[in-house]
């Protein structure tokens, strides 16, 4: 399988976050809305297998790789390192930007090629406090827009509850997102990935949220993510049936995911389950076991939760 | 699925409003190029940069709010904390603003309507559910008609809503679901604000007040760059069995299907059946004269769309007919007496002039599609650009003024220290220095020199010396050392100095 990287350009706001798992499940519905549900089955069935067609990260600001989940600073090496062995006003300096390094996101790609995939809390921090700017990024601007309902009873705005709110992100004209696609089948994910970028994706498609254009990075080197390690780093939200053989650094959180109504399912709601978000950093993952069954009261409802990765060691550099 | 590049033509006034309404603590309004214009400002930034925050949060604390909001007006400068501004088309907003801003007896508020903005809040934004909602209003309405659903036999909401959900399907599956309408967006800082004047068909009668709001440029007010938004419509299913460019409607003894051109020809006919209505009755009136004058320069446009081109009513004061389906009439509460409450009996209309809400959409080429998006973006980059342009230039003259201030106020300091320094070395001389170091100085009168040489022989021989050489250099300059330049007496002194001096 090769990895590839895509560009998108968001042409409207969105109002779902573009997360792997959430993409698996848009590539999914657009397979079954192309070719049926029997060709969706088939690609289900491989998701549950060994050797999944695709595997996606979730998008990121362009140039930028969701920070790693790094074991911290030990105190004593933290002070010898950066207050120069001191304590009082220079430690406490130092640990204020350490506070606001640790609140970055996002890690610059060419941060992690220059260091060729070699990483440790410390070297970070190190090169966040040489150059800050680099781990700057262009976001989308999350807001809440305003609606009213109009009672086609009075013809005038519902009286209560009429005005609500819904959220979205909306991005400038310049603003472009990084997406990592690992496949031996290039061509099939991205007849999938441009149904999606003309029907939209996410909530609110019907007015306007979620679609976009895309292009294959051709200037992308893969190798430059490649290589071995003693860990990997997770491009995406991971979850398994089984998670005794996860090991590593990681952000557990509960996902609480929904199922498209577009093939007449009315029960939106999946069952809540464990995930890992990006940037978890594995030493051990299970092989299979990333398409998650028995989350809805339909059976046939799944969730494909398969993580794209690249390797990774932990230590300086 | 159809894609199809839009181009949506503003023609009268629209105000998409959001619930909130903004006051004066969270705007300005003040003169410029082109008359007055309102400032949405940044008063958290403001707060933030003030060099004095306990006098501000005194200010703050102990103000009425008036006070307050003439201390901004005089005080916030919109060129550093506005965040975007609207030209202010009404000569009662900027009047009445100014009238009563600081004005302690007002009631007035001064509140009016901000227009809805895109989530980067610079531009204001006509969202797709507004355009679906108006589209929808008139399926609604073609599918009362056309199949008896009855709406106007709905007694209670619940009993209308499933007779909705008859027609178009349940939430989950509603056939409009295949339509896709994405939002339009206007170019920065081109709305404009406007007054929103009830106006009654008998002319006797006064209008409920109403606040200003502010408003997505339009033909009708002359701004015809600015009144072209572009945006993306998709109709039909995508792909599979049911792929098809239409809107279909298949709910039970229901079958309707539209493609574009069919769908805006439907929407158009219900739209301007309204329009109709409404010029017969509120615009053929003589007090509604100047409407009728304004609609009559664009209403070709709106009366005679081509194949495919929609149009509709949208936002805020687009009046109870336009979201009415003909067989039914909208409920309106009973007034005391236990009659049913009239409506459209008044037309809300922008400046007292211009009915709000009336657009169209008009299919264009991807070419005018992109060109039109490319030119929105370039304008509003050439808009940030000069704000920032502005900011910086004003931002630099502020710091130049305070680097002035403060340099003229080290060298008062300096000046005061020396001359207190000098003060305190003079008053520890004894005065007979003091008066001949005045006098090397140049700072002792014609009078006091004449006392110092009064008391030359009463001086030690050193101070006799420097006395005698520095009256003689002053004489010197003064022209009154040369015994052609002197008279009898002052040769005499002349002479007096220079035996001191050995001369």
């Amino acid at each position: 399988m090769a990895l590839y990287r895509y560009h998108i350009r968001p042409l409207s706001a969105f109002a779902t976050p573009l997360r792997s798992d959430t993409l698996y499940g848009h590539l999914l519905c657009a397979a079954a809305e192309r070719g049926g549900s029997a060709a969706v089955a088939g690609l289900i069935e491989r998701f549950a297998g060994d050797q999944p067609p695709f595997r996606l990260s979730s998008a990121f600001p362009s140039g930028m790789l969701p920070m790693p989940v790094l074991p911290g600073i030990a105190r004593p090496e933290f002070r010898r390192q950066f207050a120069g062995g001191q304590g009082g006003a220079v430690l406490f300096a130092a640990l204020e930007a350490y506070k606001q390094f640790r609140k970055r996101p996002y890690l610059p790609v060419r941060l992690w090629e220059e260091c060729g995939g070699r990483l440790s809390q410390a070297a970070l921090f190190g090169h966040y406090q040489q150059e800050p700017a680099a781990f700057a990024y262009q976001a989308g601007v999350a807001a809440d827009e305003p609606h009213n309902s109009i009672d086609r009873a009075t013809h005038s705005v519902l009286r209560e509850g009429g005005l609500y709110f819904s959220r979205a992100t909306f991005y400038g004209p310049d603003v472009h997102l990084d997406l990592y696609v690992e496949t031996g089948e290039r061509e099939l994910f991205e007849e999938l990935f441009d149904h999606l970028g003309k029907t939209g994706y996410g909530a609110d498609r019907t007015t306007g949220k979620g679609h976009f254009v895309w292009m294959r990075d051709e200037s992308f080197d893969a190798a430059s993510l490649a290589g071995s390690g003693s860990h990997c780093l997770s491009l995406s939200v991971l979850s398994a049936t089984s998670l005794d053989q996860v090991a590593g650094y990681y952000k557990p959180f509960v996902k609480q995911g929904k199922v498209w109504s577009g093939f007449g399912e009315s029960r939106p709601f999946k069952k809540p389950f464990v995930a890992f978000e990006e940037g978890a950093v594995f030493s051990r993952l299970p092989a299979v076991g990333y398409l998650l069954r028995d989350i809805h009261s339909d059976p046939a409802v799944i969730q494909v939760t398969w993580p794209l990765t690249i390797p990774l060691t932990l230590e300086g550099c | 699925m159809e894609a199809k590049a839009i181009r949506l033509d503003v023609i009268t006034p629209v105000h998409i409003g959001t619930g909130d309404f903004l006051d004066p603590m969270g705007y300005l309004i003040k003169d410029g190029d082109g008359g007055p214009c309102l400032h949405l400002i940044d008063i958290a930034g403001w707060v933030e940069d003030h060099p004095d925050p306990e006098a501000l949060a005194d200010l703050f604390a102990k103000s009425p709010l008036p006070a307050l909001r003439r201390y901004l007006y005089e005080h916030l400068d919109p060129a550093v904390y506005g965040i975007s501004r609207a030209r202010v088309l009404s000569t009662e907003v900027s009047g009445e603003y100014q009238a009563k801003l600081g004005d302690q007896r007002s009631e007035n508020q001064l509140q009016l309507s901000p227009g809805l903005r895109s989530g980067m809040k610079q531009t204001l934004v006509i969202p797709g559910s507004s355009v679906k909602g108006a589209i929808r209003t008139a399926v609604i309405d073609f599918l009362d008609r056309e199949f008896r659903l009855n709406l106007k036999g709905a007694a209670q909401p619940r009993e209308y809503r499933e007779k909705l959900e008859g027609a178009l399907g349940r939430i989950r599956e509603d056939a409009f679901k295949h339509l896709k309408v994405g939002d339009f967006e206007a170019a920065r800082d081109s709305s404009l604000i406007v007054t929103a004047k009830e106006t009654s068909r008998k002319p006797e009668k006064q209008g409920t007040p109403k606040p200003p709001c502010e408003v997505v440029a339009s033909r009708c007010l002359g701004e015809a760059d600015h009144s072209r938004l572009y945006g993306r419509v998709r109709i039909g299913a995508a792909v599979g069995d049911g792929a098809n460019n239409r809107l279909t409607i298949a709910q039970g003894q229901i079958r309707a299907g539209w493609n574009w051109d069919e769908l805006a020809h439907l929407v158009s006919n219900f739209y301007l059946e309204r329009y109709r209505r409404e010029r017969e009755n509120f615009y053929r009136q003589a007090h509604f004269h100047r409407t009728a004058e304004a609609l009559a320069r664009v209403e070709a446009d709106l009366l005679e769309p081509r194949p495919g081109e929609m149009v509709l009513r949208v936002g805020h004061y687009s009046h109870v007919e336009c979201m009415t389906v003909t067989a039914n009439a909208p409920r309106t509460r009973k007034t005391k007496d236990g009659k049913i409450m009239p409506f459209g009996t008044t037309r809300t209309l922008a400046n007292g002039i211009f009915p709000f809400g009336w657009v169209k959409l008009v299919p264009c080429g991807e070419e005018e599609f992109r060109q039109g998006i490319r030119a929105k973006e370039e304008h509003d980059a050439a808009a940030e650009r000069q704000r920032l342009e502005l900011r910086r230039t004003v931002l630099e003259q502020r710091e130049a003024q305070l680097r002035e201030k403060q340099e003229r106020h080290q060298q008062e300091l300096k000046k005061r220290e020396s001359e207190a320094r000098r003060k305190a070395e003079l008053e520890a001389m004894p005065a007979e220095e003091r008066q001949l170091f005045l006098l090397e100085k140049g700072e002792l009168s014609d009078n006091e020199v004449f006392d110092l040489f009064g008391q030359l022989d009463s001086l030690e021989a050193g101070l006799k010396q420097r006395a005698a050489n520095a009256i003689k250099g002053l004489w010197q300059t003064q022209g009154r050392w040369s015994k052609k330049e002197c008279s009898k007496k002052q040769w005499e002194k002349v002479e007096k100095l220079k035996a001191i001096l050995g001369e």
